[in-house]
C-alpha cells in the first residue's frame, strides 16, 4: 500500500495531498476484497481452495526451477535459453487472449469516488494501477523467475538474467493494459472483442511476409532483453502508449450512469416468448422462465456457453490423443460431452433464483413441477449434445455404447443425485457479475457435486468390467440410466419434499 | 379469509425478535402495523407467508396452519421486497407470470391492469425491453404492489408499501386499497412508518416494539393523535442538538 503510494507520487509531484488520498481509496479497494463475502465461506471450502492453491503455486514453481532439465530432457545440448525465447510470443499471444477472457476490469468501484473531490484524471489513475493488481501479472513471474536466475546465467551473464526479468515484466504490463483498454472498449462497442485474434494474427502475417521465421523473431525479441537492447524502450512506449489510451477512454466514459454494471442489453429480449412451450401447459411457462432467466443474465448466460465449448474441446482433445483412452479418460469424457449443460447449470440448482425465491415461496407455484421445467430442460440440452456427440464419436470410430449409456446413466440417476444434493445449497448469488472467477455460490458443494458425477460412473466401470464384461456393464449403466429417467416423476417428488422441509435455511440464506 | 396468531414466537441471535401471544385479524378488515426500525414487523409478515420458521406458537389462516397446509397461497396476495420481484423479466412478463400462476389468461391479465393506469403514470407498461431491473426503485415498488393485488387475493400483504412512492402515488395506493377493501371484501395487512397514512388507510392500526405488540385501537378520529403522541414521547430532545 505505502509502496503504491510512494510510486504514484513520483508521477505527480504537484500534490502531495493525493498521496494520502491514494492510500484511502486503496486501502478501500483492500477492505473491500477481504470483506467481500467470499470469506464467509465454510471452513472446508477455505482448506480446499487452500490446497488448490497451494498446489498450483508449487507446480509452477517446480516448472520454473526445473525448465532448463525439462527442455535438455526434450532436445538435448540446445540452448534452453534459446528455446524459451521462441516460446515468448505465443505466449504473448496466448496471455493476451486469456486476458480478454478471463481479467475483470476494477470497474465498480471507481462509483463511491466520482461525487469527490478528485478529478477524474487522478480517478483513472487509481484505477489504472489497481488494475495491476491481479493474477495473469503475477503467474508467468512464477515461471520464469526461478529460470531466469538458474539457467541464464550459466550460458550468459546475470545481467542478462536482470535482462530478461524486466523484459517479461514489460511484456506482462503490456498485455495488462493491452487487454484492459480491449475490455474496456469492448463493453461500448462489443466488435472489439476481436480485436486480440486480429492484432495477433496481423502480427504473425506480418513477421512470417518479411520472410522471418516466427520463432527465430522471438527468439530475437528475447535476445534484445537480454542485452538490454531495442525491445526495452520498444516495450515501455506500448506500455505507456495503452495505457494512455485506456486512460482517455475512460475519462470519457466516467459518468455513474455508465459505470452500472454490465447487464445482457436490455433492448433485446432475445428470449421472449418461445410459442410451442406455453403450450406443455404448467410447466411451460417454469421451463420458459428458466430460459429466460439464463438468456438474460449474465452469468447463467456465459456458463451455458461455456457448455458448448465443452463438447467442442473435450471432442478436439477425444480425437487428437491416444488411440486407446484408458477407462477413466473415457467416462470422463462421455460425462461431459453427454450432459454438459446440466453438470455446469445445476451445479448453483437452487441459486439461480435466490434473488426472487421468495416470491416462488409466497405464491402459488407447484414445487413438483417448478422441478420438473428444470429436469426437461436438461434432458432436452443433454438429448443435443449426446446426439452431436454420438455422430461425431461415429465418424470418428470411438466407442459409442459406451458413451450412450455413461451418457444416459448421467442423465438419470447422476440428475437424481445432484438434484438432491442441490438442496444443501443456500447461498445468494448475483447473476450478473462476471462468470470467470466468480466463487460466489461455490462451496464444497459444487466441487463434490463434479467428484461424484466423474466417479460414481467409474467406480462402477472399474468394479463390474472385469467382472461381467465391459459390454454387459454398459447395458447395466443404460438400463438404470432408462429407468431413472422414466421414473423422474419419482424422485423430483422426493427431492422436492426434501427442500421444503429445509426451506427456512435455505431462504434465509438466499435473502443475504 | 381471517388471520389467527397464537403464541407466535422468533429468534434471533438469542433474541426474541417477536413475541406476540394473541392475536386475530378478522376478515375485511385492513390491519395496520406500525413500529420503529427493528420492531419486527418484516419478521411477523414473513412468519405468516411461512418464510421463516417461527421457534413457537402458530398462524392459521383461515383455519389452516400456514406452514401445513397450502391453501393459503391460493388466496394470498403479498409483496414484501425486492425479493418478490424477478428482475430480468419486464413488467408486462412479470405480471402475466404471476397470473398465470393462478389460471388468469393473458387477457384478463390485461384486464385488470387497466384499474393501475394512474398508479404507472404511463411509466411501467408498454417500455419495450426495458426489464424490471432497470427501473427505478419507486416503480419497482409499483410494480411489486401491482403484482400483489392482480390476483384479486382475498388476503392482502403488503410490507410499508407507501415507502418510496411519490405523493401522488401515495394517495393514489391509499384509495386503491380502501377500494379493494370495499369491492371485494379482502382482508388487507399493511406495514408503515407513515402515521398519516395507516390512520387514514387502515381500520385497526396495531403498535409494534421489540416483538410486542404495545397498543392495538380501531382506527377511529384519536388513532393518530394518540400514535403521535406514543412515538414522541420517544425523543430526548436534549440529545439531538448536541
Amino acid at each position: 500500500m505505502e509502496l503504491c503510494a510512494l510510486i504514484f507520487s513520483i508521477f505527480d509531484f504537484q500534490n502531495f495531498n493525493y498521496n494520502m488520498h491514494i492510500k484511502s481509496i486503496l486501502s478501500h479497494q483492500w477492505l473491500s476484497m477481504t470483506r467481500s463475502t467470499i470469506w464467509e465461506r465454510q471452513l472446508a471450502t477455505k482448506i480446499l481452495a487452500g490446497f488448490a492453491l497451494s498446489y498450483l503455486l508449487f507446480c509452477f514453481l517446480f516448472i520454473g526451477f526445473n525448465l532448463g532439465k525439462i527442455i535438455q530432457l526434450v532436445s538435448p545440448n540446445s540452448d534452453s535459453v534459446y528455446i524459451v525465447s521462441q516460446i515468448i510470443i505465443y505466449f504473448i499471444a496466448f496471455d493476451l487472449m486469456m486476458r480478454v477472457f478471463m481479467q475483470s476490469i476494477p470497474r465498480l468501484q471507481v462509483a463511491p469516488y466520482l461525487h469527490l473531490n478528485l478529478s477524474k484524471q487522478k480517478l483513472a489513475n487509481i484505477f489504472l494501477f489497481k488494475s495491476v493488481a491481479n493474477i495473469f501479472n503475477l503467474y508467468p513471474l512464477v515461471i520464469i523467475l526461478p529460470f531466469a536466475l538458474i539457467e541464464i546465467p550459466v550460458n550468459y551473464s546475470l545481467s542478462a538474467s536482470i535482462g530478461f526479468i524486466v523484459g517479461l515484466i514489460l511484456i506482462i504490463l503490456m498485455n495488462n493494459f493491452l487487454a484492459l483498454f480491449i475490455k474496456l472498449i469492448a463493453q461500448k462497442y462489443f466488435v472489439f472483442h476481436f480485436l486480440p485474434v486480429i492484432i495477433v494474427l496481423g502480427i504473425f502475417a506480418f513477421v512470417s511476409s518479411k520472410v522471418l521465421d516466427i520463432g527465430l523473431f522471438s527468439a530475437l525479441l528475447g535476445l534484445s532483453f537480454l542485452k538490454f537492447r531495442l525491445a526495452f524502450p520498444a516495450f515501455a512506449a506500448l506500455i505507456l502508449c495503452f495505457f494512455l489510451i485506456s486512460k482517455k477512454f475512460l475519462t470519457g466514459e466516467m459518468y455513474i450512469d455508465q459505470l452500472s454494471r454490465s447487464k445482457t442489453n436490455s433492448g433485446k429480449t432475445e428470449v421472449s416468448e418461445i410459442g410451442f412451450v406455453n403450450t406443455i401447459g404448467d410447466i411451460g411457462k417454469y421451463i420458459s422462465l428458466e430460459m429466460k432467466m439464463i438468456g438474460r443474465n449474465k452469468r447463467p448466460k456465459t456458463l451455458a456457453l461455456m457448455s458448448i465449448i465443452i463438447v467442442v474441446y473435450f471432442g478436439f482433445l477425444m480425437v487428437t490423443t491416444m488411440k486407446y483412452q484408458p477407462m477413466f479418460v473415457a467416462v470422463m469424457f462421455a460425462v461431459f460431452m453427454s450432459c454438459p449443460f446440466m453438470l455446469m447449470h445445476g451445479q448453483f440448482m437452487f441459486n439461480w433464483e435466490s434473488t426472487y425465491f421468495d416470491l416462488l415461496m409466497s405464491k402459488n407455484v407447484d414445487f413438483k413441477k417448478y422441478l420438473k421445467a428444470k429436469y426437461y430442460l436438461f434432458v432436452a440440452a443433454s438429448l443435443v449434445t449426446i446426439t452431436f456427440t454420438a455422430i461425431f464419436m461415429f465418424i470418428t470410430n470411438k466407442d459409442i455404447f459406451q458413451f450412450i449409456s455413461v451418457g444416459l446413466f448421467t442423465l438419470g440417476f447422476y440428475a437424481f443425485v445432484m438434484f438432491y444434493l442441490s438442496i444443501y445449497n443456500k447461498s445468494r448469488i448475483d447473476l450478473n457479475k462476471s462468470a470467470y472467477f466468480n466463487y460466489q455460490g461455490s462451496g464444497i458443494s459444487q466441487f463434490l457435486l463434479v467428484i461424484i458425477g466423474l466417479a460414481i460412473p467409474f467406480l462402477f466401470k472399474f468394479i463390474f468390467d472385469d467382472l461381467i464384461g465391459q459390454s454387459i456393464t454398459n447395458y447395466l449403466l443404460c438400463g438404470i440410466g432408462l429407468v431413472f429417467i422414466v421414473m423422474h416423476n419419482k424422485w423430483i417428488g422426493i427431492v422436492a419434499d426434501a427442500f421444503l422441509k429445509r426451506k427456512y435455511i435455505n431462504l434465509e440464506g438466499y435473502r443475504k | 379469509m381471517k388471520i389467527e396468531v397464537t403464541d407466535l414466537k422468533k429468534i434471533y441471535n438469542k433474541e426474541l425478535k417477536l413475541n406476540i401471544e394473541s392475536l386475530t385479524i378478522n376478515s375485511g378488515e385492513i390491519f395496520g402495523l406500525v413500529g420503529n426500525n427493528g420492531a419486527g414487523k418484516t419478521t411477523f409478515f414473513r412468519l405468516i407467508l411461512d418464510l421463516i420458521k417461527a421457534d413457537s406458537g402458530i398462524v392459521l389462516s383461515d383455519n389452516n396452519p400456514v406452514n401445513e397446509s397450502l391453501k393459503w397461497k391460493e388466496y394470498t396476495g403479498s409483496f414484501l421486497d425486492s425479493g418478490f420481484l424477478i428482475e430480468f423479466l419486464t413488467p408486462e412478463e412479470y405480471f402475466y407470470f404471476v397470473c398465470e400462476l393462478y389460471n388468469i389468461t393473458r387477457n384478463d391479465a390485461s384486464e385488470r391492469l387497466k384499474v393501475f393506469e394512474n398508479f404507472f403514470n404511463g411509466e411501467i407498461l408498454g417500455k419495450k425491453g426495458k426489464y424490471i431491473r432497470d427501473f427505478s426503485r419507486g416503480n419497482q415498488q409499483k410494480i411489486g404492489i401491482a403484482s400483489a393485488l392482480i390476483t384479486h387475493p382475498k388476503m392482502l400483504i403488503l410490507d410499508e408499501p407507501f415507502n418510496g412512492l411519490d405523493p401522488t402515488s401515495q394517495i393514489i395506493l391509499k384509495e386503491m386499497l380502501k377500494e379493494f377493501n370495499k369491492s371485494a371484501g379482502a382482508t388487507i395487512l399493511i406495514s408503515s412508518h407513515d402515521l398519516t397514512h395507516i390512520s387514514e388507510t387502515c381500520t385497526r392500526i396495531a403498535l409494534l416494539e421489540k416483538g410486542k405488540i404495545i397498543k392495538d385501537i380501531p382506527a377511529n378520529d384519536n388513532a393518530l393523535a394518540e400514535l403521535l403522541d406514543y412515538f414522541g414521547q420517544r425523543i430526548n430532545l436534549n440529545s439531538v442538538a448536541q
